[in-house]
C-alpha cells in the first residue's frame, strides 16, 4: 500500500461517487469492507446486525461523498469515523451494550496479545496492534472501552471501578503515547 | 466558560465519543471557534481511527455488495435526493432512514457551528439584556444611596450649626409660650445676638390651616419686625433657622403668629406664641 496514492486514490474515489459513479462506490466497498466489516463486527458482535450496519455506511457514503473535505483529514479516517459512529448508534439503540462490553474487552485483551505472532493479519493491523500491544493494560483497556464499547469516561471510571481523574488521565496518555508509536508508521501504512 | 488549554486537554476523549454529554457540547461550541482546536482533534481522530484496526478483519456475506450497489442506485445523489429517500424508507425496509446525521461526519460540522454559533449570540443577547437590568437596577440604588447621603450631610451639617449656635458665646435663648389661641404650645428660640443666626423648635401647635403658615416677629421697641415662616408636622412640631436682621438682634419679645402662607411685612394674624422677655 502506497500511502499518498492510496490517499489520492480514495479521495478520487469519493468524487467520483459525489459524481454518481456506481463503480466508484463498487471500488471503495472492495477496499475497506473487510476493516470495516471487522470494526463495525467487533462493536456489535452480531453478523447479521453489522451486515446492515454496514450497508448503511456505503450508503450514506454514496450520498454523502460531496461532504468530504479533503483539508480535514484522510478518506480513511472519515470513512471509519463514520462506520464507528453508525455502528456505536446501533449498539446503543439496541440496548446491548452493558452485556457485551466486558466480554469485549476481555476478548480484545487476547486478541492484542495474539497480534503480534499473527502472521497473517494484515500489515497495518499488526503495525497498530503492536503499538497497543506496547501501551500498559490499563492504558488499552481505557482506549478499547471507549472505541469499540462507546462508553464515555464516567462509565468507564464507574465500570473499572477506577477514579474518574485516573480514567482521564489514562485516556489521554494512551492516545498521546498511541500517537507517537503510530505517528511515523501511520505514513507508512496509510 | 473554560479556557482554551481546558478544551484541548478533552480533545482526545472527544476524538474517542468518550466525553460526557454536556462537555462534548460544550467542546463543540469552542470548537466551532477555534481553529486550532479543530485541527488538533483531525489529528486525534486519525489516531482514534486507527484503533480499527485492533479489530479482526472479517469478510461480509458476499450478496451484500450487490445489495448495496442496487440500493445505492435506487437512491438518487443528494439534490435529487430527499424525494425518493423518503419513498424508500417508507417502504418496509430494514434500512434505517437517514435522517439522524452521523455524529461525527465532517459535514455536521458546518451546520453545528451554525447552530452553536446563534446558540452563542442569543446566550450573548440574553446575558446583556440581564446584565442592562441589573445595571439599571445598580445605578438606581447608587443614585438612591447618593441622595441619602447627600440629606445626611445636611442633617449632619445643620446639627453642627446648630451646637455652634447653642454653644457660642453669645448666644441667647428665649422661651415662647402659647397664646390663649395655642394653651398647649411652646417654643425656644436659640439665637446669637453677633451674628444674628436663630433656631427656632416649637410643640404643641395646631396644623396650620390651607394657605396659612407659622411667621416669627422679632419685637423692639414695641416694633413687630418680620421673620420666617414655618409650618409643623401632624403632631404639632415645627423647627425653623433663622438669620435675624441687624435691626432685630435687640428685640425683647418674640413672638408668632398664623400668616398667609408666604409670610406678610406686618402682623395681620392671631399670635399663637409670645416670649415673656429676652434673658
Amino acid at each position: 500500500m502506497y500511502p499518498e496514492q492510496a490517499q489520492d486514490a480514495d479521495a478520487e474515489l469519493l468524487r467520483a461517487i459525489a459524481r454518481g459513479e456506481e463503480q466508484a462506490l463498487a471500488a471503495l466497498y472492495d477496499r475497506y469492507r473487510l476493516i470495516l466489516f471487522g470494526l463495525i463486527q467487533r462493536i456489535l458482535h452480531n453478523r447479521a446486525e453489522a451486515e446492515d450496519v454496514l450497508q448503511e455506511v456505503f450508503l450514506q457514503v454514496w450520498q454523502k461523498a460531496a461532504d468530504f473535505d479533503e483539508a480535514r483529514g484522510r478518506p480513511f479516517t472519515w470513512l471509519v469515523t463514520l462506520a464507528r459512529s453508525r455502528a456505536i448508534d446501533r449498539l446503543r439503540s439496541l440496548g446491548a451494550r452493558d452485556r457485551l462490553a466486558t466480554a469485549s474487552a476481555r476478548e480484545e485483551t487476547e486478541a492484542v496479545a495474539d497480534a503480534v505472532t499473527d502472521a497473517i493479519l494484515s500489515e497495518r493491523g499488526k503495525v497498530v496492534r503492536d503499538a497497543l500491544g506496547q501501551l500498559p493494560e490499563e492504558q488499552q483497556q481505557v482506549l478499547l472501552l471507549a472505541y469499540f464499547d462507546g462508553f464515555t469516561q464516567s462509565e468507564i471510571a464507574t465500570r473499572t471501578g477506577t477514579p474518574l481523574g485516573t480514567v482521564k488521565t489514562r485516556m489521554r496518555s494512551g492516545m498521546t503515547k498511541l500517537r507517537e508509536l503510530l505517528g511515523t508508521r501511520m505514513k507508512l501504512i496509510s | 466558560m473554560h479556557r482554551h488549554e481546558d478544551y484541548k486537554e478533552r480533545l482526545a476523549a472527544h476524538a474517542l465519543d468518550a466525553l460526557e454529554t454536556a462537555e462534548a457540547r460544550e467542546l463543540e461550541v469552542h470548537l466551532a471557534t477555534c481553529a486550532e482546536c479543530r485541527a488538533e482533534l483531525d489529528g486525534w481522530q486519525e489516531t482514534a481511527s486507527a484503533l480499527a484496526f485492533a479489530a479482526e478483519t472479517h469478510e461480509p456475506d458476499a450478496s451484500l455488495r450487490s445489495s448495496i450497489l442496487e440500493r445505492a442506485r435506487t437512491l438518487a445523489q443528494p439534490e435529487a435526493a430527499r424525494e425518493s429517500l423518503e419513498t424508500i424508507t417508507n417502504e418496509s425496509s430494514n434500512i434505517i432512514p437517514f435522517n439522524a446525521q452521523p455524529r461525527r461526519a465532517w459535514a455536521s460540522m458546518q451546520t453545528f457551528g451554525a447552530i452553536a454559533a446563534s446558540l452563542i449570540i442569543a446566550a450573548l443577547a440574553v446575558a446583556l439584556a440581564l446584565l442592562w437590568q441589573r445595571n439599571n437596577r445598580m445605578e438606581a440604588e447608587v443614585a438612591r444611596l447618593s441622595r441619602d447621603y447627600n440629606q445626611s450631610q445636611i442633617e449632619l451639617a445643620q446639627a453642627r450649626e446648630d451646637r455652634k449656635l447653642l454653644t457660642a458665646p453669645g448666644a441667647s435663648m428665649a422661651v415662647l409660650n402659647g397664646t390663649e389661641n395655642a394653651a398647649g404650645a411652646r417654643a425656644h428660640l436659640a439665637y446669637d445676638k453677633t451674628t444674628g443666626r436663630a433656631m427656632l423648635v416649637a410643640d404643641g401647635l395646631p396644623p396650620a390651616p390651607e394657605g396659612k403658615a407659622y411667621q416669627l416677629w422679632f419685637i423692639a421697641d414695641g416694633k413687630p419686625l418680620p421673620g420666617g415662616v414655618f409650618n409643623t408636622d401632624a403632631a404639632g412640631h415645627g423647627e425653623m433657622r433663622e438669620q435675624i436682621p441687624p435691626d432685630g438682634r435687640a428685640a425683647a419679645v418674640f413672638a408668632v403668629t398664623l400668616e398667609r402662607a408666604g409670610g406678610v411685612p406686618a402682623p395681620e394674624g392671631k399670635a399663637y406664641l409670645q416670649s415673656k422677655a429676652a434673658s
